[in-house]
């Protein structure tokens, strides 16, 4: 698997777990960066369940929020995958003020979210 | 360095002079008035953006704000401040960008002048709209105007004038999901 600095992957069977390094993800170098090691997922490392865990993560700008898009935009494009869990209320709050609650499969705990993948 | 109420006046504040808002906000609070406030024009440069944004942070928490108002404000300042770089400035170095912050621990009064052409806020595409709402951009003009008590550009586009009442009623209908 390709070297990540703003992400830590990890397989839970076939659902590749992603959490992040940065508790604020503001820093535009950062999120270019987050952008792509999350888009080598799909493209180099050819995973297409992804479960991203935000847990730990404080902030995170509409930047940010580009590229969760565009990393689901890729998944789509392989009929893989993606869902969220672990958000804390307020940037919960941005999804759902933004509709991106309908876009993303957003589940309370990483168990949950596991659980979903496998219905 | 930060300012205090009385000698908030940096030798580089109020490079630019812009038109006030069009809709004027209910009220703007005097300096005296506030427990912090730093007037300071930057370059251009996203860095030095999220130190200032920092700074106003630390002093928020510093007058107890807390929580979703915290976050809340934290976001509105981001995605303007970014905007103000990024889409206003351009990233041109040569181009300044002027912040007024004032905090309280009832108020959080934010004021950004960029020397960019400025746009029309109305005109922006719906990003919650069905054929959007997968697409990236035009969340963060949205996201100032949900999340702060108020928030007014001027005519040009080019300043944005918002304050953020601390546990505005407004936002304690939302649901948390």
């Amino acid at each position: 698997m390709s070297n990540k600095r703003r992400i830590i992957v990890s397989d839970e069977g076939a659902i590749c777990v992603v959490r992040f390094v940065d508790k604020k993800i503001v820093d535009s170098a950062s999120i270019e960066q987050l952008g792509e090691e999350l888009n080598s997922l799909v493209l180099v490392d050819k995973k297409s369940v992804l479960l991203l865990n935000f847990e730990g993560v404080e902030f995170m700008s509409s930047a940010a929020l580009n590229k969760m898009i565009s990393l689901n935009s890729k998944l789509k494009a392989v009929q893989g995958r993606l869902k969220l869990c672990n958000l804390r209320a307020e940037i919960k709050e941005v999804f759902t003020i933004t509709r991106l609650d309908r876009v993303f499969d957003i589940r309370k705990t990483e168990p949950e979210a596991i659980a979903a993948f496998k219905l | 360095m930060n300012s205090k109420v009385g000698e908030a006046h940096h030798e580089s504040c109020y490079l630019l002079t812009e038109a006030p808002c069009k809709e004027a906000l209910m009220f703007v609070p005097t300096q005296d008035a506030m427990s912090w406030c730093l007037q300071r024009a930057i370059p251009s440069d996203l860095d030095v953006g999220h130190e200032q944004i920092e700074s106003l942070m630390t002093e928020l928490e510093k007058a107890s704000w807390d929580g979703r108002d915290l976050f809340h404000v934290r976001m509105a300042v981001e995605e303007a401040v970014v905007n103000s770089i990024e889409h206003g400035n351009k990233r041109d170095t040569s181009k300044i960008v002027q912040l007024d912050f004032r905090v309280s621990p009832e108020l959080c009064y934010i004021d950004i002048i960029d020397q960019g052409e400025g746009f029309d806020p109305d005109a922006l595409r719906d990003c919650t709209d069905e054929e959007f709402v997968d697409k990236p951009r035009g969340r963060g003009v949205m996201l100032i105007k949900e999340l702060m008590s108020e928030a007014v550009y001027n005519e040009k586009g080019n300043r944005l004038t918002m304050i953020r009442k601390r546990n505005d009623p407004a936002f304690e209908i939302r649901d948390e999901g």
